[in-house]
């Protein structure tokens, strides 16, 4: 179908009332415009929103990266205070079940997305 | 898997493979989209705003929005619709970003000497359309250039289906009037 194609007139009932002398008028004023100009122009509006998308996209990994080399020493030892805090107020018996869980959690991960 | 096409191929293609491709990330394929669907849309806007800048403007915006969000649509075939819908959104929105600005005359506001218009003027279907309420406009437009159910237009509006019919009603009869001659 092209853009100046007419779509046939649905027989739905609730349009039965369409005055046939106005559908003749609007079908004899529909005027065909120049598609070119319009679809170039189109085009390469689309072209410069996907430049500036990927440039913000490209803008965002940056920031995270960096947020990321900041932040990652802190992180790392506020999980090293944690973890050790963990292992001191835990039981042996209660850690191990813990790493046991984790792994076997991690185990079925993997497994499910090797299935997908 | 859809494999993209070469332009020539794209042209020739059925459309629901274009669109099944666009919806894959084709850009090409999304061009050849605008060409096909660009004629509909923007002769759309010009019937509801009579502006043919303000026309390719918002079918711009469409086509923009449409390509945006293409993978959200489920089903190639319902492109057509689902294109006619953002359109006329973008128009309602557009409608009452004017309503809310009051120093401004409503978009597309009826003329006051409506009924003094010149033989020639009441000859021009676009300036009748232009004399009725942008909502009546709009359900007549969808209705008759359109080929709109009742239902379908309510859908696409968002107006319960009683107003839909009302308002075509109101609308049809009131070209009639303004267009007396035309029998």
């Amino acid at each position: 179908m092209n853009g100046t194609s007419r779509t046939p007139p649905s027989d739905e009932p609730d349009d039965g009332g369409l005055d046939p002398n106005l559908l003749r008028l609007f079908d004899e004023a529909h005027t065909p415009p120049q598609p070119e100009p319009f679809v170039s122009a189109t085009l390469r509006k689309l072209e410069s929103d996907r430049r500036e998308r990927f440039v913000r996209r490209c803008a965002g990994v940056v920031l995270l990266m960096i947020a990321g080399a900041f932040l990652a020493p802190y992180v790392a030892s506020a999980t090293l205070v944690l973890a050790s805090w963990l292992a001191e107020q835990l039981p042996d018996t209660a850690l191990a079940l813990g790493s046991c869980a984790c792994a076997a959690l991690i185990a079925w991960r993997a497994a499910r997305r090797q299935l997908s | 898997m859809t494999r993209p096409l070469s332009p020539a191929a794209l042209r020739g293609a059925d459309e629901l493979s274009v669109v099944a491709l666009a919806i894959a990330g084709d850009d090409l394929a999304y061009g050849e989209l605008v060409r096909r669907r660009q004629g509909s849309i923007r002769n759309l806007f010009r019937r509801l705003c009579r502006d043919s800048a303000l026309a390719d403007d918002l079918s711009q915006q469409t086509f923009l929005q449409a390509w945006r969000s293409i993978d959200m649509l489920k089903s190639p075939a319902a492109f057509g619709a689902w294109l006619r819908r953002l359109a006329v959104n973008i128009w309602l929105q557009r409608v009452r970003a004017e309503r809310s600005r009051p120093e401004v005359a409503e978009l597309g506001e009826a003329p006051e000497d409506a009924t003094r218009m010149t033989v020639n003027e009441q000859l021009d279907l676009d300036s009748v359309l232009a004399t009725l309420a942008p909502d009546v406009r709009l359900c007549i437009t969808l209705a008759y250039a359109e080929r709109m159910s009742h239902s379908e237009i309510a859908d696409a509006t968002g107006l319960p289906l009683g107003t839909v019919k009302s308002h075509i009603n109101r609308g049809a009869a009131r070209l009639r009037q303004l267009l007396g001659a035309y029998a």
